[in-house]
């Protein structure tokens, strides 16, 4: 079961996931223009941020969370946590970057709610191994990369079966893979074990590309894996 | 685990099964293998074409998660005017 014991550090300076964001549907003043308004309290400034900043932080919560209502609770949360804590910016990161863990961390915690309701099995998912030690699947090269890959209707794809991935496995990926937390940043953020992240991270990657799979397989391998026997998935959590 | 030649639990002590590859290939490709498990590893790989065509695509699922994650080629609509009015009307004083 996930648990969300700690939380993403919102002073960690990583714009990455902030910069692969496509568009702004707000000009936004930069930092150093907005942050003396909003610790003012102007309104006004408030409303640029939030009608600024709305649109990126409900994509990332649609991400985290796949709700559209549990969505807006989150981002509208970690506005008020934000203006909140703003005299404890410190300016590490800019106000966007700080503002978007936040955002996160709201999500977490809604996360770490609905694990306390169970966590759902991922094992449909995972490659699996018949009785002879081969893949029940025949291995397929995937059809040409970039110009597959860089089509929006592929990232759409993408999106749409990480959405099909289990809580407890998508935050994983998204907090190592899309975040870019250590093991053990994340490990820490989610209340569990390095070891167990690493496995959690292992088998969404497998389970997104078991998903990703009939929309991208090229033509066949002609042998097969030669792996033994197995249920799907192999090692226990427990086991490692 | 499953058997393997001449190996006795853990990576590198012998020949590899696809499935072990399989299992480690987070670990391979994240440079998380030691050198004599790593090596193991590119042996089976130069043999075994259905594993080479398995991690070029475990590679390429990586990258696509990475981008497809971090919002690439999304197109971000306003958000709801009622969330927006929510959220300013609702901040600290």
């Amino acid at each position: 079961m996930m648990r969300c014991g700690g939380v993403v550090d919102p002073g960690r300076s990583n714009d990455r996931a902030m910069d692969q964001m496509s568009t702004k549907s707000v000009e936004m003043p930069d930092d150093a223009a907005l942050l003396p308004r909003l610790l003012a309290g102007e309104e006004s400034a408030v409303r640029v941020w939030v009608e600024g900043s709305t649109p990126r932080l409900l994509a990332v919560a649609r991400r985290y969370l796949g709700d559209e209502s549990e969505a807006c609770d989150a981002v509208q949360e970690a506005f008020i946590g934000a203006l909140r804590g703003l005299r404890g910016f410190e300016g590490g990161s800019r106000l966007s970057t700080w503002l978007h863990r936040i955002c996160v961390n709201a999500c977490l915690m809604r996360l770490r709610k609905r694990a306390a309701r169970g966590e759902e099995s991922l094992e449909g998912l995972l490659p699996r191994f018949r009785a002879d030690g081969h893949a029940e699947s025949p291995v397929a090269r995937w059809r040409a990369g970039p110009e597959v890959d860089d089509r929006p209707e592929t990232m759409e794809v993408v999106r749409s079966c990480l959405g099909r991935l289990p809580d407890a496995y998508r935050v994983v990926l998204l907090l190592r893979d899309v975040e870019g937390l250590s093991t053990e940043e994340t490990a820490t953020a989610l209340g569990t074990t390095p070891n167990a992240v690493k496995l959690r991270l292992h088998r969404a990657r497998q389970a997104l590309r078991g998903l990703l799979e009939p929309h991208l397989r090229g033509s066949p391998v002609e042998s097969g894996m030669d792996g033994s026997a197995s249920e799907a998935g192999g090692t226990t959590e427990d086991e490692r | 685990m499953s058997e393997r030649a001449g190996g006795s639990g853990g990576l590198g002590g012998g020949d590899l099964t696809c499935r072990e590859v399989v299992e480690f290939l987070s670990e391979y490709v994240e440079g998380g293998l030691g050198e004599g498990a790593r090596r193991v590893f590119d042996e089976h790989l130069a043999g075994c074409p259905c594993c080479t065509a398995y991690l070029e695509s475990f590679r390429r699922v990586i990258a696509l998660g990475r981008r497809a994650g971090g919002g690439e080629g999304l197109g971000l609509p306003p958000a709801p005017k009622e969330l927006i009015e929510a959220i300013v009307s609702a901040r600290p004083v």
